[in-house]
């Protein structure tokens, strides 16, 4: 102290200019706006993608891509809620007698990012890549009815398939599939893509958060969207997620955990929103590779599940009971049928027939990639046990899971996000599935869908697919254990949001922000 | 609290060699004594663990899930329901098995060497600490992720790694204290009485340096036990749904709001743990001498 | 001529530890490519399709013999040129380079603070001998030397975050405005840090203090009426900062490596969690990048701190534990 008397300095004024240092560490450090305050809506998905992420609509297989794409991308129709077809880009459309060929009238004056307009052209380019021999979109494998040389343009905004084969549901088909702006490289729409969507790409690199994207000055709905930016991040830890919200640091989760919701509740600054899904968890099985082979082995391990104790365990009681089928019943075309318990005395006396007097021995992968995979795992094991099914169970590391371990091993734990009957059922089932996870080949199945395909009849088409979804539920290699709900929240001044019962068709393109 | 021991002078005493009993007991702190004891509760526990333990630590749902600490579970439920104490008294099993090996393994192949190193001197010595040193220019953590990483994590793989990586401090730490017993007379005497290499390195070195071996080994034990919680707690140490205490902190973090009870019970249990064998380690490092030591690292 | 002993100091201990750069490189290129199996089955999984694995195998050049590999990634990794993310499909250099940015800030931060507290705290222990805040000290270091980096973090974030709304609870650096917010926000995981590092240099300036305050050079200081204030500052802390120096050094190259588990439970996007998160993903060359990186920091905060140690206590030429 005494040297620094030396320098003039009272004890004062060095308490004063410390005072000031500090303080103006809260000055905000770039310039502030003169205008209006930006609305910067912040948002984030639950899982995490690291430098895997992609904005390329064709490519994105995680709920990170979904977003990107969403913001950035449409397709010529969207579904609603309830799975129902909705125009987007597409304003109507028409088919022939049979189902073979669709007719799209596209929106008129619908600009990409870059000012260009949207045009037939667009369309077919979009599609076309899917199919792109050399690196094939995962999507190429359900869209198998397109011909991707037999789309036409008969004018700029008309756009003619002519399909390989009738399908009587193609708007549903496609609603996924979303339009980019013509001419453009994988390395561009990788990170940069042009799309019509309500927000353009400010900045994207995988691995680099936030991504954050700008309000599209032409876009096509008057009026919106609502804010003027959008950023986007992932928080993986469920209990990060609930921490950021009541912190306020971020606006809209989608991705919540279905407990541990208290503090959520009960706070005033935040609104809860829940919706039932046809988000299904079960447990599938090659049928293609011993003991699951056998039909019998495959219905004992079905018999084995107690479904209402894995509602508790896995989801907190939030959701419904799965019933073998991939349909919700609550899905148009959804099987109505006795719900199947659990029989331990059956399911051991199957495993006897089949030649396991003495129960088998299984390895069960799981991960913790997805929320209740493990404990599905872990409950289903205590569950056989009983019926002689003696369950290793194997956890895989969570970003590994959906690349290394999904559809390459042969028993695993899976989930799938919610789908019109179709979809499915044909993605996961049939014969030549991209995403065959059970190694299924039954051609009945196959061919009451390609039949209810061509039914252009509602009544017989729900028919073809309830018979069909018997068949999944009888001799397919799933068990569809679970329907989860989806709990989604926003911040209390962020209006217009509506949670998609869909985790990967969130929609933000309503949301404004208040104060 | 008296001085803490940490002076980076000193040497092994030759008193010492024949420390009475009393002088030993006169010269352990109580908080020793008491760590000691606590060690002891955590060993039996481990040992009784099926005795003790009110359930299995794999059975689900003995009771729903995130329930509150009650009577009938003294530490509550966790995400499938399982009780939360017994899988806290299992894993006293598995970590102090795991870490107790590494330590073991790192005692003995360090001890082994150092000894060799130190009385041997030399060309062999010079080239063995420069690679020592080599080796321990590597963080441990980045080397354990990559062998468990890559080669897929176990509870043998990552005592075996952590053991080893610390084969190097312990070399060091044996072989300065058997330099320094070399340089006593009784060695010289020994060798002009024509002893062979083995029975000096036997008779004359290792019961002088056993003191510091032991420090070593308990300062390892702690060392191990941070380390494979941490392990365990990346995902990469036991798997589940073996009742590893890292691994459990990792499952339960992610359901806090749920309850804080899977998480808590054994964060808690793991840094008492270690707090004991620290308090512990203090307490030998009195009664054999402060030996020539860095951090606790 | 006489060489300068310092400066043939510096020259051996830089030479050394270029040759330990080198030999790590060798340890982490030869853990990945010499352990048991098919490197690109390893990558992609066993049921990888055959096309995928002979893709992989064209663009890593599995073919080639290993020490041809590594020394094309040496002689890269010398140019700059780390290769390309199996996973990004992007140079592997700027991630490293941003990553590594913020392992920095963190860490630095996390050094700042924990210089000037240890030092202090220390001092008053030792000033405060047998009180009740030196006891207190006691225990607080007993419990930071006990408990795990994943524990302190995940606690403070519950109570000081959640509960008492001190902190935000995620590191979001990007959304902070201001400098003051940045700080705030990386706050808690540096007390993480700092809970662990600060112990121990604590206990050594402590027991070096009491020794020193002993001495009979101080007690001749004190003998000849200085103040008690001048004696510790003056003529005490020199001597006790050798050995202190010693231990924050120490903490500085453990914090290379304590600082991958404090990134995970903050989820911080440091190299720390690249490294774990590459290692997640098989990413190979992200891997090998990284952990060179990362090794490469340790070994240079080593060799500072060997030196600062050696230059300013001259007589630890030994080499110190």
């Amino acid at each position: 102290m005494s040297d620094i008397k030396k320098l003039g300095l009272s004890r004062r004024t060095l308490l004063a200019s410390a005072a000031v240092l500090g303080g103006s560490a809260f000055l905000p450090l770039g310039e502030v706006n003169a205008s209006t305050a930006t609305k910067t809506l912040r948002i984030a998905s639950g899982e995490a993608d690291g430098v895997k992420g992609t904005l390329d609509p064709a490519y994105g297989t995680n709920d990170p891509d979904a977003a990107r794409a969403n913001l950035v991308f449409e397709g010529l129709v969207k579904l609603d809620e309830n799975f129902g077809v909705q125009p987007s880009l597409a304003t109507d459309w028409k088919t022939n007698e049979d189902g073979s060929v669709w007719t799209f009238h596209l929106r008129p004056n619908v600009k990409f990012h870059d000012g260009s307009p949207f045009t037939a052209a667009d369309v077919i380019f979009s599609f076309r890549r899917l199919f792109d021999p050399k690196a094939p979109s995962p999507s190429a494998a359900w869209l198998a009815p397109i011909n991707p040389d037999a789309i036409k343009a008969s004018d700029d905004l008309t756009v003619e398939f002519n399909l390989r084969q009738p399908v009587v549901e193609f708007p549903e088909l496609i609603a996924y599939s979303k339009i980019v702006k013509a001419g453009q490289t994988n390395e561009q729409l990788r990170t940069a893509g042009i799309g019509t969507g309500a927000f353009k790409v400010e900045h994207f690199v995988p691995g680099e958060e936030p991504s954050t994207y700008l309000r599209h000055d032409q876009y096509w709905q008057p009026g919106k969207p609502g804010v003027d930016r959008v950023e986007l991040r992932t928080v993986p830890e469920e209990s990060a997620r609930i921490a950021a919200l009541v912190s306020g640091q971020i606006d809209i989760f989608w991705d919540l955990p279905l407990r541990g919701l208290t503090r959520l509740e009960q706070d005033k600054n935040i609104v809860l929103q829940s919706a039932h899904t046809g988000f299904w968890l079960g447990i599938t099985a090659w049928t293609d590779t011993p003991p699951f082979d056998n039909l019998k082995v495959r219905q004992a391990l079905k018999l084995a599940v107690n479904r209402e104790q894995l509602l508790k365990a896995v989801l907190g009681g939030r959701g419904s009971l799965g019933n073998d089928s991939p349909v919700a019943p609550w899905v148009k075309f959804g099987l109505q049928a006795p719900q199947r318990e659990q029989d331990i005395e059956q399911a051991k006396k199957l495993l006897a027939e089949a030649g396991h007097p003495n129960g088998i021995d299984l390895e069960l992968y799981t991960s913790a990639s997805g929320s209740g995979l493990v404990e599905l795992a872990t409950a289903y094991k205590a569950q056989a046990e009983p019926a002689g099914i003696r369950i290793k169970i194997n956890q895989a590391p969570a970003e590994d899971y959906w690349s290394n371990i999904w559809l390459k091993k042969p028993f695993i734990v899976t989930a799938w996000s919610g789908k019109s009957a179709d979809a499915a059922l044909a993605r996961p089932f049939l014969s030549d599935a991209e995403w065959n996870e059970t190694h299924w080949h039954n051609k009945e199945f196959d061919n009451y869908i390609f039949e209810a395909r061509r039914t252009l009849d509602e009544t017989k088409r729900g028919e073809l697919y309830r018979k069909a979804q018997e068949l999944v539920r009888d001799d397919g290699g799933a068990i569809v254990a679970l329907f989860s709900d989806a709990v989604g929240a926003t911040r209390a001044n962020v209006k217009g949001w509506k949670l998609h019962p869909q985790k990967l068709s969130q929609s933000f393109v309503d949301v404004t922000i208040e104060g | 609290m008296t001085d803490a021991p940490i002076s980076a002078r000193g040497v092994a005493r030759p008193e010492q060699r024949h420390s009475g009993a009393v002088r030993l007991f006169r010269r352990f702190p109580i908080s020793a004594m008491v760590a000691g004891i606590v060690l002891l509760a955590y060993v039996t526990i481990a040992v009784f663990a099926p005795i003790i333990s009110p359930y299995s630590p794999t059975d689900i749902f003995v009771g729903s899930p995130f329930e509150p600490p009650s009577s009938l579970y003294l530490l509550g439920t966790d995400n499938l329901g399982r009780d939360v104490l017994s899988r806290v008294i299992y894993g006293s099993r598995t970590i102090l098995l795991m870490a107790g090996s590494a330590a073991g393994l790192s005692a003995l192949i360090g001890g082994l060497l150092g000894m060799q190193l130190g009385y041997r001197g030399g060309l062999v010595d010079e080239i063995a600490m420069r690679i020592l040193e080599i080796i321990m220019s590597i963080p441990s953590i980045i080397f354990a992720l990559l062998i468990v990483g890559i080669l897929g994590a176990s509870a043998p793989l990552v005592t075996f790694t952590v053991g080893l990586l610390s084969v190097p401090n312990v070399t060091r730490v044996v072989r300065a204290a058997t330099q320094s017993v070399v340089a006593e007379e009784f060695v010289t005497a020994a060798r002009a009485r024509g002893e062979t290499s083995l029975s000096i390195v036997l008779r004359e070195i290792l019961p002088n340096v056993a003191g510091t071996l032991i420090v070593e080994f308990s300062i390892r034990t702690g060392y191990a036990i941070l380390f494979i919680g941490g392990l365990g707690f990346l995902g990469f140490g036991a798997q589940p749904p073996t009742p590893d205490w890292g691994l459990m902190v990792n499952e339960g973090r992610g359901m806090i709001d749920a309850s804080i009870w899977p998480v808590v019970s054994p964060a808690v249990c793991m840094a008492a743990l270690v707090t004991a064998v620290n308090l512990f380690t203090d307490g030998i490092m009195r009664i054999f001498g402060p030996a020539e030591r860095g951090r606790i690292s | 001529m006489r060489v300068d002993p310092i400066l043939r100091l510096i020259v051996t201990r830089l030479s050394l530890a270029f040759v330990s750069l080198f030999a790590v490189s060798l340890i982490i290129f030869s853990s990945i490519a010499i352990l048991p199996g098919d490197t690109a089955e390893r990558i992609l999984g066993r049921d990888a399709t055959k096309q995928s694995l002979e893709a992989l195998r064209a663009e890593l050049h599995l073919s080639d013999p290993a020490p041809l590999r590594y020394g094309r990634w040496l002689a890269g990794v010398v140019h700059g040129d780390f290769g390309r993310s199996l996973v990004a499909d992007r140079p592997v250099l700027p991630y490293i380079g941003a990553y590594l940015g913020r392992t920095l800030v963190l860490g630095g931060l996390a050094l700042l603070v924990h210089i000037p507290l240890s030092i202090g705290l220390g001092l008053l222990a030792a000033a405060k001998r047998d009180g009740p805040f030196d006891i207190g000290m006691s225990i607080a270091v007993l419990i930071g030397m006990s408990v795990p980096e994943f524990v302190t973090g995940i606690f403070l974030v519950l109570w000081l975050a959640n509960d008492l709304h001190l902190f935000p609870p995620l590191a979001l650096i990007d959304q902070a405005q201001s400098m003051g917010s940045a700080l705030l926000m990386l706050a808690l995981p540096v007390m993480t840090l700092n809970f662990a590092m600060t112990a121990y240099v604590v206990r050594q300036i402590r027991s070096s203090m009491i020794d020193i305050l002993r001495s009979d050079y101080v007690r001749m200081a004190a003998l000849r009426g200085l103040p008690p204030s001048r004696i510790l500052l003056a003529h005490a802390l020199p001597n006790a900062l050798g050995p202190a120096i010693n231990a924050i050094a120490l903490n500085a190259s453990w914090l290379v490596g304590g600082i991958v588990v404090v990134e995970v439970v903050f989820n911080y996007p440091g190299l720390g969690r690249l490294l774990v998160e590459s290692i997640r993903f098989r990413d190979v060359p992200m891997v090998q990048g990284a952990a060179l990186v990362l090794s490469a920091t340790y070994i240079s905060v080593n060799l500072v701190a060997d030196l600062l140690t050696l230059l300013i206590n001259p007589k630890l030429r030994t080499r110190t534990a």
